[in-house]
């Protein structure tokens, strides 16, 4: 019984879901803002639930709740709340019907909690089938796009591949070391003095997995597709929320059980990173489509997070997290401003229709340039933080070949924004835009404080975090 | 009395706040608002300053003026402040030829809101530049300074090709990039030390060597040396308002500065032995310019070709490694910066006459008496005639380049000459009798502007009959 | 005591600047011309009370750059202001009088400043004071010249020297390590670039005086008013250049060729004067001339001993301005029509003037100076009442006129000879005593005249500057715009970078999305990376 209580953050995610399908089929007066409303206070109680239990975990075996983790699913709830509140005006504003999405991305966040506080290879596992499916149903559902039963398809073969070398890689490490617990299999091959072929591709296969899962490159045309035909909520939801639970979970994972295979595979989850970042900011650099765009940019920016902690000790995790941070609220600001992109009701995607966008939203246009100039890690932004905390732990850990990467890389990323200020300030403007949400200004204006708030005295946003991070990672 | 970080956070506060409210203020035809905020914050920055200068005054120990603010936790920073006379009063210049620009260019621009808010931004930065003691607050100040001129020149510069804009910001960008690395590898070795600290380290170790060389180059990445000028070249020469030019040719003051504060205390003979090379570079730069210079008749170039000389010439008088010419350098830059502001506000008004008139300017002078002396007293001071504090300056680093290295400084005295030659030719051009020109007597500086620019003469003759004037009784 | 005269200048300076924009200005520059006196009576009824005390202002406190801003008053400085500022009384008066010049307080303000330019440098005792003053004077001399084509000509020329003096003495500064004049002569016997240092310091003080190649520069002042062309002579550039030669002599000790140089090319510029000012046909110039030859003879005497720039300063000066005020009031108008009851009133203006200031200053007057205004006097009196019969005969033939005015030169070349003997010992050459036998036998005869407009109407320094150094100047400038700015770097290097970079930002997109199967391609892609990391891992 009280594991069940225990385990109440979770239920009550679930619960949100039936209340969500009850009122969907019995309420006559229903409106989109109906599911967000309901969403809200449901995410205000389950932050607080979270917290309540914080280092509680029910079915130890399975999962393992941790300060860490906590810190992670807290953040994430911040997000989608955030994120839920603008998102509903797309929908109020579209008329589209809610209920579904909400479902669906409450299901998400239950699963992912799961997953980023999994202690077993098996939650792990269900754990990602429960997400991809959910990434289906997205797909199928919320694209604008003749074409989505392909993409849906190539997205399921993918999956499968996944699928399958997962299941081959948790196969060979429970044959092997006779368990599926994270720490029976780290306690086994402590003590295996070489690693055999089989082991080295399970690891490889367990790490692939999650590539795929961040829609880091090479793996990464689904999330690409998702960026083009999605709508603009599915869009915002899938490159905020899930890629930090998705790193903790990876980090919890490499902590509790793979770190046995660090010497022989450190190296390898910088492969994507790499790709990822140089393909991330040569690509973004060829779009035309703001929203590829910047998810272009947001893949450039995990490949940079994972390049920061790859080397996995408890200063390389708490500056990637600082990182992460700061990159995340640029993005929500970002996005935020994506939701005034908004010409005759209907949301913009071309970059040649942004032209000359400042002579009329000028403030919306000040904040995209601190918000883009913050991705730059261009000084006096905070993101000049984050870029100093990883590039400074590359340093310390004399990973040259990262540096040189990361700085080719932030360089490309440069010119993109150079790229869209030409368009937002330096051309004329040819187009009217509608009158933005009343949200979005306020959304815009506790991200611009937090942000100004943050840059001069750090301490205030990150003092306890890195406590918390600190104590944890130990 | 006042606490002395509190004033020196308030001359950073000031012009940053002013921004805001230019920022808020409505969007008019004239604007006087946001004009009348900016000469407000500008005035009252340069009250405090003469404030903290009597400060510098009372107070022997230099130490009383070092601040230190505990900033970010991870990796642990704090930044530390300090001030001094030539912090002061290159700060001073900085916000009289911007009052000056402001001014001037108040009477024909249009936005002026955007082109208010970017330069008190620049302001706000550039004297944080001045201000900071310690690496890491340097490099925020020294990078913060990019996003305004940026702007500046996109918005404000009426340039016909935006490209040159990206391809300069990035050459800057990439200068700002190796600073970076190079202070963190700094700060990896001896941590987050002050200036005095770094000036006093033992240079004859590889490490300190490799940080000489990479800080000198970054720095050098903001100064017009041949063949990269052409980055800084391509787009100031281009620029048509004022204001803009103004702050753009500042730019490299930055990086000199950087030097300024960076110069070791003692050079080993193995770094100085490389001084030849940048002597040789140094001169072809001058006289490249120059003749580029020369050969343009158009005044912008001409004054940014002068502006480039002079700071080579500062850069290679710090090379020079004599311990006279880098104490009169502050005296030097005062006076500089003084001329070179007058000067370009003063030629933009002669061309916006021009403009207005649809005419020639050849001739204007011989009507125009005011202007006329004006012109011709800010030209004399330019070439170097011994009415400012510049002729001491050139005076000691030609005595010196010429006494040790006669070959390359007879190109630089060339070079200098070449393009004070330009500089008459194009007084004479204005002073020369011409009936087409339309442009009659009414067109005079109106008596207030007359009586402004004359108090910044009387600042640039006391600047060489006794610097610090005003403050301190040698 | 000098310093109290120097502020009481200043003072006035700056006073009649802030008023010089008004109406009234005759009136304004009659109170400031007695202002002046009364400084001046104030100045002279000092000079008994031996007070000789320096001014001295610790301008820069360096060990190495010790820079002092000095005011002597050393009895040699006390005797050349006493004189010199009678001078300056009688140009002002000549500002005041004269009725076409609109500018008068304007250009007494200029005289004024010179004056106290010109105590500043023959005070100074380092190389800043020396160079500041002098720019000053420079700066003073391009204020002066009403029309702009002469204010060009005459300014570029007189700001090269400037620029070569700073050169040429910061050179001396990085060998010396003193700005001190006094260390001059610690320079010469380590022969750093001995010649070359001397040759430019020639070249700028030939320049400033005016020697041969350079007096071109003096003949465009041929326009000016005579107010501001006495200006020019009595106070301003050449002047500059006697004081420099004076202060920097000691560098020309032990070297003999410079010597003979400057001997021969003095002579050769001096007969040159001559030349013109006997056989041209325009009177101004004959009058510029004449300077000239006076300035050179001053070169010539301050080279030879230094210490004689204090008596021959204001003796020049003096003659300088009688002999122009002579050919002023002989001829006075601007399109050079005699015009006699002009003439005749403002003789008689300026003689009462002047006498003015002499009755009320004559116990401090030498002799010297008496004479020579006696002189002048006397020759003015000659020329207005020579132009006086001219006009009543209405004789149309010039060649009277000229010949009145040959003796008239003639008269004044002797008056220096004999009123300044240095000058007349420094330049008592057989070959300059040939030339006046010479000329004198040829005055008449127009055969030089010829000459003497041929070498003349070339400017030939002018040509010399523009094709061998300002052409290939701005060529070079345009071929390096063109070739390195435009073609290598905008054309050819940014170009190439921007099309590269823009063809493979469009590949990569394409590859990512227009592509049907690029999730197969690149999931294939990424599995074969793995594959091999796996296949290297297992191999190590």
């Amino acid at each position: 019984m009280e594991n069940w209580f225990v385990m109440l953050p979770e239920i009550w995610l679930i619960i949100y879901v039936a209340i969500a399908s009850i009122v969907n089929r019995y309420r006559k007066s229903k409106t989109p803002k109906t599911f967000f409303t309901l969403a809200k206070y449901f995410l205000f109680v389950e932050i607080l639930l979270t917290l309540v239990f914080y280092n509680k975990s029910a079915f130890a075996s399975f999962w393992q709740n941790t300060s860490f983790t906590t810190l992670f699913k807290v953040i994430v709830y911040l997000l989608t709340l955030g994120w839920l509140y603008l998102s509903s005006k797309w929908f109020l504003n579209k008329n589209h019907p809610s209920c579904l999405f909400c479902c669906i991305i409450f299901i998400m966040l239950t699963a992912m909690s799961l997953l980023a506080s999994s202690s077993n290879l098996l939650t792990l596992l269900s754990c990602f089938i429960v997400i991809c499916s959910c990434y289906i149903l997205l797909m199928f559902q919320y694209s604008h796009n003749d074409k989505r039963t392909v993409y849906t398809k190539q997205y399921i073969y993918t999956f499968l591949v996944f699928l399958f070398l997962s299941i081959s890689a948790i196969f060979w490490l429970y044959y092997t070391s006779g368990s599926v617990f994270y720490k029976d299999i780290k306690l086994y091959f402590s003590n295996t003095i070489q690693m055999d072929i089989y082991t080295i591709s399970a690891v490889v296969s367990l790490i692939s997995m999650f590539v795929f899962l961040l829609g880091l490159a090479p793996f990464h045309i689904w999330i690409v597709k998702f960026w083009e035909n999605g709508i603009l909520p599915i869009y915002g939801f899938i490159t905020l929320v899930p890629p930090l639970l998705y790193l903790c979970s990876f980090i919890n994972l490499w902590k509790e059980c793979l770190s046995f295979a660090k010497f022989s595979s450190i190296s390898f989850i910088l492969i994507p990173a790499y790709i990822s970042i140089i393909l991330g900011a040569i690509s973004a650099n060829g779009e035309k489509n703001i929203r590829c765009l910047f998810g272009y940019l947001s893949m450039y920016c995990i490949g940079f997070a994972i390049t920061g902690f790859a080397n996995m000790d408890n200063l390389a995790i708490i500056a990637s997290f600082a990182y992460t941070i700061i990159a995340l609220l640029s993005f929500f600001g970002i996005y935020t401003i994506f939701l005034s992109f908004k010409s005759h009701n209907d949301y913009i995607e071309d970059l040649d229709a942004i032209k000359g966008f400042s002579q009329l939203r000028p403030y919306m246009s000040a904040g995209f340039i601190i918000f883009i100039f913050s991705l730059t890690g261009l000084a006096p932004t905070l993101g000049f933080i984050g870029y100093l905390s990883i590039i400074n732990n590359l340093f310390a850990n004399n990973a040259w070949l990262s540096l040189g990467i990361c700085i080719t890389g932030i360089l490309l990323c440069v010119r993109i924004c150079l790229q869209i200020i030409n368009y937002i300030y330096f051309a004329d403007n040819t187009q009217k835009y509608d009158r933005a949400e009343k949200s979005t200004y306020i959304c815009l204006f506790v991200n611009m404080t937090i942000i100004f708030a943050a840059l001069i005295n750090p301490n205030w946003l990150f003092h306890y975090i890195f406590i918390i991070l600190n104590e944890s990672t130990q | 009395m006042i606490n002395p970080l509190t004033m020196m956070m308030l001359i950073i506060a000031i012009p940053f706040i002013g921004m805001l409210f230019v920022l808020i203020s409505k969007n008019t035809d004239n604007n006087k608002n946001a004009f009348s905020v900016a000469i407000f914050s500008i005035i009252t920055n340069i009250s405090i300053i003469w404030q903290i200068f009597s400060f510098i005054k009372k107070k022997k120990v230099e130490t009383d003026l070092i601040e230190k603010i505990d900033w970010l936790t991870f990796p642990n920073i704090s930044l530390t402040f300090s001030i001094d006379n030539v912090d002061l009063l290159l700060i001073l210049a900085i916000h009289i030829i911007l009052l000056t620009s402001i001014i001037f260019n108040y009477a024909h621009a249009n936005k002026q809101k955007y082109i208010l808010t970017f330069s008190l931004l620049f302001l706000s930065m550039i004297t944080g530049l001045f201000i900071s003691n310690d690496i890491f607050s340097f490099f925020i100040f020294y990078e913060g300074i990019m996003l305004p001129v940026f702007m500046l020149i996109g918005i404000h510069g009426e340039m016909k090709k935006k490209s040159s804009i990206n391809s300069f910001f990035i050459y800057n960008f990439i200068g700002c990039l190796l600073f970076l690395g190079t202070i963190i590898y700094i700060y990896q070795i001896y941590g987050n030390i002050t200036l005095d600290k770094l000036r006093h380290l033992n240079f004859q170790t590889s490490h300190n060597r490799y940080i000489w060389f990479a800080t000198i180059i970054a720095l050098m990445f903001r100064i017009p040396i041949w063949p990269f000028h052409y980055f800084i070249s391509s787009v100031n020469t281009k620029l048509r308002n004022s204001l803009v030019f103004t702050i753009v040719t500042l730019l490299p003051l930055s990086g000199l500065y950087g030097i300024y504060c960076f110069w070791p205390n003692f050079i080993p003979i193995e770094i100085s032995q490389y001084f030849i090379w940048i002597n040789i570079i140094g001169a072809l730069t001058m006289l490249f310019l120059a003749l580029m210079g020369y050969s343009n008749p158009n005044i912008q170039y001409r004054i940014f070709a002068f502006a480039s000389i002079y700071y080579v010439l500062y850069l290679l008088g710090l090379f020079s490694n004599n311990k006279m010419i880098y104490d009169n350098f502050g005296y030097a830059v005062f006076s500089f910066l003084l001329i070179l502001g007058t000067l370009e506000a003063i030629s933009n008004y002669i061309y916006q006459k021009e403009i207005l008139n649809d005419t020639t300017s050849q001739g204007f002078l011989c009507r125009a008496k005011k202007l006329s002396f004006v012109y011709s007293f800010l030209i004399f001071s330019a070439i170097g005639l011994p009415i400012s504090a510049m002729f001491t300056n050139n005076f000691l680093i030609f005595s010196y380049m010429l006494s040790h290295n006669i070959h390359s400084s007879i190109i630089l005295v060339f070079a200098w000459m070449i393009i004070c030659g330009a500089l008459i030719n194009e007084i004479m051009r204005l002073k020369t009798d011409n009936k087409d020109c339309k442009i009659g007597k009414n067109e005079d500086l109106p008596t207030k502007y007359f009586m402004f620019i004359l108090l910044i003469i009387f600042m640039i003759l006391m600047s060489f009959i006794k610097p610090l004037w005003f403050v301190i009784d040698v | 005591m000098v310093v109290n005269l120097f502020i009481g200048l200043i003072s006035i300076a700056i006073f009649s600047a802030f008023i010089a924009h008004g109406k009234r200005k005759k009136i304004w520059s009659v109170l400031l011309l007695m202002a002046l006196c009364i400084l001046s009576y104030l100045f002279i009824n000092n000079l008994n009370s031996n007070n000789h005390t320096n001014f001295i202002y610790q301008w820069l406190p360096y060990q190495d750059l010790n820079a002092d801003f000095r005011i002597s008053s050393s009895l040699h400085i006390q005797n050349l202001i006493t004189q010199l500022i009678y001078l300056l009384g009688i140009l002002i008066s000549l500002n005041i009088i004269d009725k076409e010049e609109n500018f008068s307080l304007n250009i007494s303000l200029l005289h004024i400043l010179s004056f106290t330019s010109i105590i500043l440098m023959i005070s100074s005792n380092d190389f800043f004071q020396m160079m500041f003053s002098s720019a000053l004077l420079t700066i003073i001399g391009f204020y002066t010249p009403q029309s702009s084509q002469t204010k060009q000509k005459f300014f570029s020329r007189s700001f090269w020297p400037e620029i070569i003096c700073f050169i040429t003495l910061a050179y001396i500064y990085g060998i010396n390590n003193s700005i001190s004049l006094s260390q001059l002569e610690i320079f010469t016997p380590k022969n750093h670039q001995q010649n070359l240092v001397l040759s430019l310091i020639l070249f700028a003080i030939a320049c400033k005086i005016g020697l041969f190649p350079f007096n071109g520069t003096y003949n465009y002042l041929s326009n000016l008013s005579f107010n501001r062309l006495c200006g020019i002579f009595a106070l301003s550039i050449p002047i500059a250049g006697l004081i420099l030669i004076a202060k920097l002599h000691i560098l020309f000790t032990n070297s003999a060729i410079f010597d003979k140089i400057i001997e021969y090319w003095s002579i050769l510029s001096f007969i040159i004067a001559i030349m013109n000012s006997l056989f041209d046909n325009n009177v101004r110039k004959k009058a510029i001339s004449l300077a000239q030859m006076i300035l050179i003879a001053m070169f010539i005497s301050t080279y030879h001993k230094p210490d004689n720039i204090y008596t021959i300063l204001p003796n020049g000066i003096a003659i300088i301005i009688l002999s122009l005020i002579m050919i002023y009031i002989a001829l006075l108008t601007p399109n050079d029509q005699p015009k006699i009851p002009n003439t005749i009133i403002k003789y008689i203006l300026f003689s009462i003037s002047s006498l003015t200031i002499i009755i009320l200053f004559k116990e401090f007057i030498t002799p010297q100076i008496y004479l020579f205004i006696a002189l002048g006097y006397l020759c003015a009196l000659g020329c207005a009442l020579k132009t006086a019969i001219y006009e009543t005969s209405k004789t149309q033939e010039t060649s009277q006129e000229y010949n009145w005015m040959h003796y008239t030169i003639l008269m004044v070349v002797s008056g220096v000879l004999i009123f300044n003997k240095s000058a007349y010992l420094s330049y008592s050459n057989i070959y300059l005593e040939l030339f006046f036998i010479i000329s004198l036998i040829f005055a008449p005869t127009k055969i030089l005249t010829s000459i003497n407009q041929q070498a003349w109407q070339i400017d030939w320094i002018d040509r010399l500057y523009e094709t061998t150094l300002i052409s290939p100047i701005k060529t070079l400038g345009k071929i390096l715009l063109f070739t390195f700015d435009f073609m290598f770097m905008e054309r050819g290097i940014m170009t190439g970078i921007a099309t590269t970079y823009r063809i493979i930002c469009e590949y990569c997109s394409e590859s990512q999305k227009k592509v049907d199967k690029a999730w197969l391609y690149w999931t294939l892609g990424g599995i074969i990376i793995f594959t091999i990391y796996i296949g290297i891992k297992n191999y190590d």
